[in-house]
């Protein structure tokens, strides 16, 4: 019966040099699949353990071998690697959209450009400086007041990106809808029901045993782990059936074959008008599990997301950028209110404007320059006698980068900008006698404003209380401060970049040359068991023929 | 044992390759191409500060240049001005001392007067000297005419006012910033330099007196000129009495009065009228000189502006400005490499076995 034997033996090799092949085929048709893990085919010979105790007797011992057989499918992974590359493709992923979150502030920061607010702000002193050169000339005063307020508008529109961007990151006070952060929930919240599922799917087939079957499920967890670990940093826990539990900190997200915990992004006002977004975690019906999960929440786009947008001073954030714009615009506003205005250096002497009643006379200036452009309201009256009258009024309380403005009333009318000062004793001059009043060419306030382009500003109130302080520095500077600083940070993002792209390629090599296929390896493997085939079906067609022999001898 | 090479790793980690390969070789052309080191404040954020910060003083001291490009223009004209003023007061001055002689006729004193009245009004004119629609000798009222002349009804001039600020009301003066909290003047004190002259005829009904007298008394004005104040009390037919009084201030006053004492013939008051306008050429010689030094200040401190305008730039391009022969030099290295990267791409790719098969 040897030969009858034999031809079993060579049909089975025939068999199992077919599933070799397959698994090479497999291997070869997703060279490019990204996650995919190489299959490989373990063979194994069969012995058939004779129950008689002749193991003496050579020919009975052959008869014992039955040949070869697929003892099980492997695939290649490697679970520390597996588990290192999702926390490095976290912090990669973090770095990478905090970059792009950087430069987009830093492109509205950059004042190295010809046609930012510094560039406003020289144009402006240089206004100064013509007004007080000509302090009555219509067209001195016109150009200053244009100055002022394309300076006006160099802050507004910083301002209004910066909330801008602000918003398309995490939406605004009312709700997250349409901002990134929400796509990133949703996504984070699909890939954890397409977690659940592949893991009750594994569950089925029975992953644990590195079927074949299996093996392609295993990849596709891999790979959604792979996508949810560059959306935010998760706990990843491999289970010995092949399936894998999901938390954030000790939050539980995945069990088994379901979610858990969903996440979810709210949005709230602070005091200061500032939307916050809290971060939860909360169950299939949306009720709150673990409420403001922000701290747990520390990598991945959403944690870059929810950084840039946070408070902490040691990010780069965006309120700290607007917040350094808003005091430096009230800054700015109060210095120029406080010499239009107000007396300064407390000597008593009063900021004058022109009247125009037929000749130009000087008087006591009252508007502000600077004004909070959402605080400017328009009245109008009517008179018995029909006649409406329109005012307009507006106040410098709360000016920030996004709303400072010139107060219309003084566009309107240039004259109203205080050039000329009076000191005490000329004022009361010209309170009693008028005299003074043709000295439409005093420029001592104007002199004054010109100092502003070299003070440095400390600590003081205007008369509606506004408090101007920036840290004894010069407006240029505390701008060239805002500056440097967003420049360092970006500068510092843009380094942690390329340090966690080149450790997340390192660690992506690692693990593809482990689990990766080489081409030449399955094509070196391909020729392997193609001749393994040849062999068996040679091995096939001699016993086919030695059994004929013994058929004719039978004859 | 070898490590494997998975064929999409290896494809992977060479792409990778090519774009750092690319990127720096883009961010040098960049740099060449805009001769900027510093484009963005990530670039350098240091130096970024230093930059915007040299940038405030380079537009701070351009603007103190324009500034004192503004007010040397003025005090230019000014300077004219009261070299004009010098010349009239000699002419004047000439004319007195011929005069003061006593040997001319009066008609000769006539012609003297013709000649000294043309002399008052060009000095009148000199006193609304404008610069850029300013009247420069009004203090702040620039606006307003320095100096207006009314006559009486015998054509006979009763008027000659100051107009302007007050020289001694130190709102008179303008000033234009030429540094950090340096100021200079640029305008000369208008009533100082020319002086004024009024005079009031008053008639009384009754008498205290019944002697005609004219008494002139010389005293010193507050702004330190000659002021002549003349008073004649002439007792009239009717009994009435007539007093007519003149103030004579400065260089206005003097040069009217020498008018009507040529015209009167009047030796004495013509000598006297020397000594005003000596008085008036040293203040105009001394507000000269007080401008001059000013003038010349300006000169230093422009000087060293574009002393600190030329540091401040070249500080600057060091910051800024790539060195253009060390990024060309750098660029050829980062094609090279980048080159090479495409011919080591391109060849490790194109390796396989199924050539071979």
């Amino acid at each position: 019966m040897t030969l009858i034997s034999c031809l079993g033996m060579a049909k089975q090799a025939l068999a199992v040099n077919e599933a070799a092949i397959t698994a090479v085929s497999n291997n070869i048709s997703n060279v490019d699949t990204p996650g995919y893990s190489k299959l490989r085919v373990n063979l194994a010979s069969v012995v058939i353990k004779s129950s008689s105790s002749t193991a003496n007797n050579v020919i009975t011992g052959v008869n014992s071998l039955s040949g070869v057989e697929v003892s099980s499918i492997s695939r290649y992974s490697n679970t520390y690697l597996q588990s290192s590359y999702w926390g490095a493709n976290s912090d990669s992923s973090y770095m990478n959209e905090y970059s792009n979150i950087a430069s987009n502030i830093e492109s509205l920061t950059n004042e190295l450009q010809d046609s930012g607010l510094s560039t406003a702000l020289s144009n402006f002193y240089s206004s100064i400086d013509a007004l007080a050169a000509a302090p009555n000339d219509a067209t001195a005063r016109g150009n200053y007041l244009t100055a002022a307020q394309n300076v006006c508008t160099m802050f507004n529109s910083t301002g209004a990106s910066l909330s801008d961007i602000k918003e398309s990151l995490v939406g605004n006070g009312d709700s997250t809808d349409g901002s990134e952060l929400s796509s990133s929930v949703d996504q984070v919240n699909g890939l954890l029901d397409q977690l659940a599922n592949i893991n009750s799917s594994i569950i089925k087939t029975g992953g644990a045993t590195n079927s074949a079957s299996s093996s392609g499920l295993l990849d596709q967890r891999d790979s959604l782990v792979t996508q949810l670990s560059s959306l935010m940093n998760v706990n990843v826990t491999q289970n010995a059936n092949g399936t894998v539990g999901i938390s954030l900190g000790n939050d539980a997200l995945v069990s088994s074959s379901s979610v858990v915990g969903y996440l979810n992004a709210a949005n709230s006002v602070d005091i200061s008008g500032n939307t916050v977004t809290t971060m939860n975690i909360v169950d299939k019906k949306g009720t709150t599990i673990y409420p403001d999960v922000n701290d747990s929440i520390t990598s991945g786009s959403i944690g870059a997301i929810l950084d840039s947008c946070g408070t902490n001073s040691d990010n780069l954030t965006i309120s700290n950028v607007t917040k350094g714009l808003d005091t430096l615009a009230q800054s700015f506003a109060n210095a120029l209110n406080i010499v239009q205005r107000d007396d300064p250096d407390g000597d008593g002497s009063v900021p004058m404007c022109i009247t125009t009643d037929g000749t130009n006379t000087l008087s006591p200036a009252s508007e502000l320059i600077a004004v909070n452009k959402n605080s400017i309201t328009t009245t109008t009256t009517t008179s018995t006698t029909g006649q409406t009258t329109t005012t307009i009024s507006s106040s410098s309380a709360g000016i920030t980068a996004a709303d400072i403005a010139i107060n219309p009333n003084v566009v309107a009318f240039p004259n109203k900008i205080a050039a000329a000062r009076l000191s005490a004793s000329e004022y009361q001059d010209w309170l009693a006698t008028g005299e003074h009043s043709q000295d439409t060419g005093n420029n001592k306030n104007a002199t004054i404003l010109q100092t502003l382009r070299t003070a440095k500003l400390t600590q003081a109130y205007d008369s509606d209380y506004n408090i101007t302080d920036l840290g004894n520095n010069t407006i240029d500077g505390y701008l060239a401060n805002i500056v440097g600083n967003v420049g360092t940070k970006t500068e510092n993002i843009n380094t942690s970049l390329t340090t966690q792209t080149s450790v997340v390629a390192s660690i992506k090599s690692q693990l593809s040359s482990e689990t990766g296929v080489n081409l030449d390896e399955e094509l070196t493997d391909l020729i392997k068991y193609q001749r393994a085939y040849e062999a068996s079906a040679r091995i096939f067609s001699t016993c086919s023929s030695i059994l004929q022999e013994l058929v004719m001898l039978g004859k | 044992m070898t490590t494997r090479i998975s064929t999409m790793g290896a494809s992977n980690v060479l792409t990778e390759y090519l774009l750092n390969s690319a990127s720096k070789y883009n961010k040098l052309s960049v740099e060449a191409a805009s001769g900027k080191k510093v484009s963005k404040p990530s670039d350098d954020p240091t130096a970024t500060v230093n930059i915007l910060k040299t940038n405030s003083s380079l537009s701070k001291l351009s603007a103190y240049s324009d500034n004192i490009k503004s007010a040397k223009n003025e005090l230019d004209v000014l300077d004219s001005t009261l070299s004009s003023l010098n010349d009239s007061i000699q002419n004047a001055t000439d004319l007195a001392t011929q005069a003061a002689n006593g040997t001319y006729s009066q008609s000769d004193l006539d012609n003297m007067k013709t000649q000294v009245d043309s002399i008052l009004q060009s000095v009148v004119s000199l006193s609304n000297t404008q610069y850029n629609d300013k009247y420069i000798f009004s203090g702040t009222a620039t606006d307003t005419t320095s100096y207006g002349v009314t006559y009486d009804t015998q054509g006979n001039i009763s008027n000659i006012g100051y107009w302007g600020t007050l020289t001694n009301d130190a709102g008179y003066q303008r000033d234009a910033t030429i540094s950090d909290g340096v100021t200079v003047p640029v305008n000369a004190a208008g009533d100082k330099l020319y002086g004024s002259y009024f005079s009031m005829t008053t008639t009384t009904p009754t008498t205290t007196t019944d002697v005609t007298t004219t008494t002139t008394t010389t005293t010193t004005s507050g702004t330190g000129q000659t002021k002549t104040t003349i008073t004649s009390i002439t007792v009239n037919d009717d009994g009435t009495t007539t007093t007519a009084t003149e103030v004579g201030e400065g260089l206005m006053g003097t040069l009217v009065m020498l008018s009507q004492s040529l015209a009167k013939g009047d030796t004495g008051g013509i000598s006297a009228s020397l000594d005003g306008l000596s008085n008036s050429l040293d203040t105009v010689s001394a507000t000269r000189a007080q401008f001059a030094s000013i003038s010349n200040r300006l000169d230093l401190t422009q000087s060293s502006i574009d002393n600190a305008t030329t540091q401040l730039t070249s500080y600057k391009s060091n910051l800024q400005d790539a060195d253009l022969s060390q990024v060309l030099t750098e660029l050829a290295s980062a094609k090279l490499a980048l080159e090479a990267t495409y011919q080591v791409t391109s060849s490790t790719l194109g390796l396989s076995l199924l050539k071979y098969m």
